[in-house]
């Protein structure tokens, strides 16, 4: 083994010795655990792969153009993994490459800094990209599986995806390198999650704009042009992504390809990006590191974000919840993975909205869309609750020591937490569902049942997210948006859409009986009573069974 | 001030705090000392209500600590050995913080932050955020959100560690100033025997969760039978079973 090798490997041994202690010691060491994790990704994976061959199979079913759908299908996958990937990769390279713990260690030891980078791009590489491929090859097995492909597509594809991920890891380490050039590694990775998040709300918005619904129904369009043109890829011969679909094609069909040049020149755009990566990242490598080090950031020159609000809530000095609220705010406002999700929020409000336009276009009956409605709010309470609610004891993180040594009850900190989200959660809630209740134009008696509806479901979820997160809090994750991503966000997340849809179950007699009040039908008392009945008890212990849970762990936590 | 009585704490097999019984008076700078892992960091991690025993009793000012936590922790200043704060609050919006926490009138607040600020040298960094401090000011800004209520007992794991020179020396005069005119009592665990030796009226040596030596610093001589042992280190040595820590040290190739 070359000396490079050797150093390649001495580099990135504590990391896979971590990840395989991931199993042994960490969150998957029960076998229960673990077999539930694995049996969910598998879940995901084949819900991917069967959905994939169900588009396939119904796409070439198209009459004149379903032979030439796939391909282009194709190309259009390789494009978005691959955009996928560069993002990925790019925002991976400032962490991994200048803002890791380790790197203070590893530069002051005697290690050649081409071998540092290199390893360093091993792990970015491998770290921002087995995701994709696990959730992104299924795909391509589906396409297999459709064209009944020989063993030649399945290993042209394992030679070919490889190298598929190294071009976009190797564009995003360069991106990255060329940035610290200009700001600090942890505002150019600001920058480049703004950047972004905006340009993915923007093809949100987009695609909704589209209607991909009418891929379902083939005579919504006007003409076999416009069908193809909902299809349409970027293509060039100059893109990898088109040389991958001309070599795999092909061998998908069980012909064999024209050339070898469409694989080789894959493998030779990889591996020159990884050679220009190394020989741009390399030189620029230290002094970006230098630059990284220095996070002397004055507040005083940072934009206000939660100053003013602070500040007033300071001012007006309203006990527990008005110190924990001013606190929350301020550093949500500071962590722009944190505020920039309320971009998200604002896409994801408006397509809500959107939806029960075009839907009301599409002639429903306004009961029908009502109904709909309660159980899309109610999901997406639980949604956002996931990703906003659940982390806010978590959030303390190991500064937690400051809040359990202070004169503070455990109940009144977590009924604080409680009241500070439930409020914004609340009135989206809200907010969502009168616009959505003016939009599909029910009765006024109608609105006040949902906002009844919402505000009761709004407090069930946010107790649900405060309480199950004080079960399972997790004070060392520091990246907020992982919070959720244990096994006590996959809890919440069950628990929570369970009892939103128990509860809307529970609700549909009594909205029957208010529907039909005008007619004058038939009530029966004992149903209306039941329904109502349960309603009222998983009101009281929605909200109150998981606070008092989460009350218990948290007191027993010895940290 | 702080008494504990029969104290016990066991995590699984082990056993880190074992039958402690221990009276700190008011108005004592009191040395809590014992090499690593001896349990002195889950001892005052039970004292200011952080974890709590397996057995025994902690009361502070006669409060117990375990049935009346919200009371005792009003008495309670505690400065851990790791600052671990808020890194985008700035000092002086983390202070407003603490003080929130503890409670009293805002311009209160203002006041007793702005003071300790400038005491503790950050007064010029007040609106910087935390995350651009090094360890030692952490350090300082914890100490200053620790005195914001004008405890009655300051509880300080390690208060030495990044400090420099003239902030050791401030703190140094502070607990004196504590324990002497104030009336209010120190209990800090240190590893810097010389810390310990200039500052406390009276001194712990805990061993394997137990403790195996109090007493002033001349009680303990006597009770180590050897009044001529001049310095604590020596002492130290004796009592924790490292007398010879430094046969490796000589043998090893550097």
């Amino acid at each position: 083994m070359s000396q490079s090798l050797r150093e390649l490997a001495l580099l990135l041994g504590p990391k896979f010795r971590g990840l395989f202690r991931l199993f042994g010691r960490g969150e998957l060491r029960h076998p229960l655990r673990l077999l539930f994790f694995a049996a969910l990704a598998g879940l995901f994976i084949w819900a991917i792969y069967a959905g994939s061959a169900w588009f396939l199979h119904y796409v070439m079913q198209v009459e004149l153009v379903g032979a030439l759908i796939p391909r282009k299908l194709m190309s259009l996958v390789l494009l978005i993994l691959i955009s996928i990937l560069l993002v990925s990769t790019t925002i991976s390279s400032f962490s991994v490459f200048f803002l890791s713990d380790d790197l203070g260690l590893l530069m002051s030891a005697p290690v050649p800094i081409g071998s540092l980078y290199y390893a360093r791009f091993v792990e970015m590489v491998g770290y921002s990209s087995w995701m994709v491929l696990l959730f992104g090859l299924p795909v391509f097995l589906a396409f297999g599986k459709v064209y009944a492909a020989g063993p030649g597509y399945y290993l042209a594809l394992a030679g070919l995806f490889p190298a598929l991920i190294l071009i976009p890891g190797a564009l995003g380490s360069i991106i990255a390198a060329l940035l610290t050039r200009l700001f600090s590694a942890r505002r150019s990775r600001d920058l480049i999650v703004i950047l972004v998040v905006l340009g993915f709300v923007l093809l949100y918005l987009l695609i909704r704009a589209m209607k991909p619904e009418r891929l379902l129904d083939g005579d919504s369009f006007g003409t076999m042009m416009e069908f193809l043109d909902m299809f349409r890829a970027p293509e060039s011969s100059f893109l990898p992504t088109q040389w991958m679909t001309d070599f795999l094609f092909p061998l998908l069909e069980g012909r064999h390809p024209h050339s070898w040049l469409p694989a080789l020149g894959v493998w030779g755009t990889a591996a020159a990006g990884v050679a220009i990566s190394g020989w741009v990242g390399t030189p620029l490598y230290r002094a970006a590191y230098d630059r990284a080090q220095q996070g002397r950031i004055r507040a005083a020159d940072r934009p206000g974000r939660g100053r003013l609000l602070g500040r007033w809530l300071d001012r007006c000095g309203v006990g527990l919840t008005g110190t924990l609220l001013a606190k929350e705010l301020r550093l949500f406002m500071r962590d722009t993975n944190q505020w920039l999700q309320l971009v998200l929020l604002g896409a994801l409000a408006a397509v809500y909205v959107l939806n029960f336009a075009y839907l009301r276009l599409a002639e429903f009956s306004w009961f029908v869309l009502y109904t709909v409605n309660h159980v899309m709010l109610g999901l997406v309470l639980a949604g956002v609750a996931v990703r906003f609610v659940f982390p806010a004891v978590s959030l303390e993180g190991r500064a937690w020591w400051i809040v359990r040594s202070a004169p503070v009850s455990l109940s009144a900190f977590l009924h604080a937490k409680l009241l500070i989200h439930l409020v914004p959660l609340a009135l989206m809630g809200l907010g969502l569902s009168m616009l959505s209740c003016w939009i599909i134009g029910v009765p006024l008696a109608f609105g006040a049942f949902s906002a009844a509806l919402v505000l009761s479901l709004s407090l069930s979820v946010s107790a649900m997210g405060v309480g199950i997160g004080a079960l399972f809090p997790r004070f060392t994750v520091e990246n907020p948006a992982k919070i959720p991503t244990g096994i006590g966000g996959v809890s919440f997340m069950i628990a929570s859409m369970s009892y939103v849809l128990v509860f809307l179950l529970a609700s549909v007699y009594p909205t029957m009986v208010l529907y039909r009040l005008p007619q004058r039908s038939v009530v029966h008392p004992g149903w209306l009573a039941s329904s109502v009945g349960v309603m009222v008890v998983l009101a009281v212990l929605g909200p109150w069974v998981p606070m008092a849970l989460g009350l218990r762990k948290l007191g027993r936590r010895e940290d | 001030m702080i008494r504990l009585e029969g104290l016990s704490k066991r995590f699984g097999e082990l056993w880190a705090v074992r039958d402690v019984d221990l009276h700190v008076r008011p108005g004592e700078v009191f040395g809590f000392l014992g090499p690593n892992g001896a349990g002195k960091t889950t001892t005052m991690k039970i004292m200011v209500g952080l974890i709590s025993p397996t057995s025994g009793r902690v009361t502070v000012g006669g409060v117990d600590v375990l049935a009346e936590p919200i009371r005792a922790k009003q008495a309670i200043g505690y400065i851990p050995d790791r600052p671990y704060l808020y890194e985008k609050l700035s000092a002086e919006e983390f202070l407003f913080f603490v003080a929130g926490l503890y409670g009293g009138r805002r311009a209160e607040r203002a006041a007793r932050a702005d003071e300790l600020l400038e005491l503790f040298g950050l007064r010029d960094w007040r609106a910087e955020l935390i995350e651009s401090f090094s360890h030692g000011m952490k350090q300082r800004l914890t100490m200053a959100a620790a005195l914001l209520h004008r405890p009655q007992l300051l509880v300080v794991d390690e208060p030495m560690v990044g400090l420099d020179p003239r902030g050791a020396k401030l703190v140094k005069t502070l607990f004196r100033r504590m324990g002497a005119q104030a009336g209010g009592t120190v209990f800090l665990s240190t590893h810097t025997l010389e810390v310990a030796e200039e500052l406390c009226d009276r001194v712990a040596i805990l061993n394997e969760g137990r403790i195996v030596a109090l007493g002033s610093m001349d009680e303990i001589r006597a009770q180590v039978g050897d009044q001529g042992a001049g310095r604590l280190q020596e002492l130290f040595m004796r009592l924790t079973g490292g007398d010879e820590p430094d046969r490796g040290a000589d043998e090893i190739e550097l």
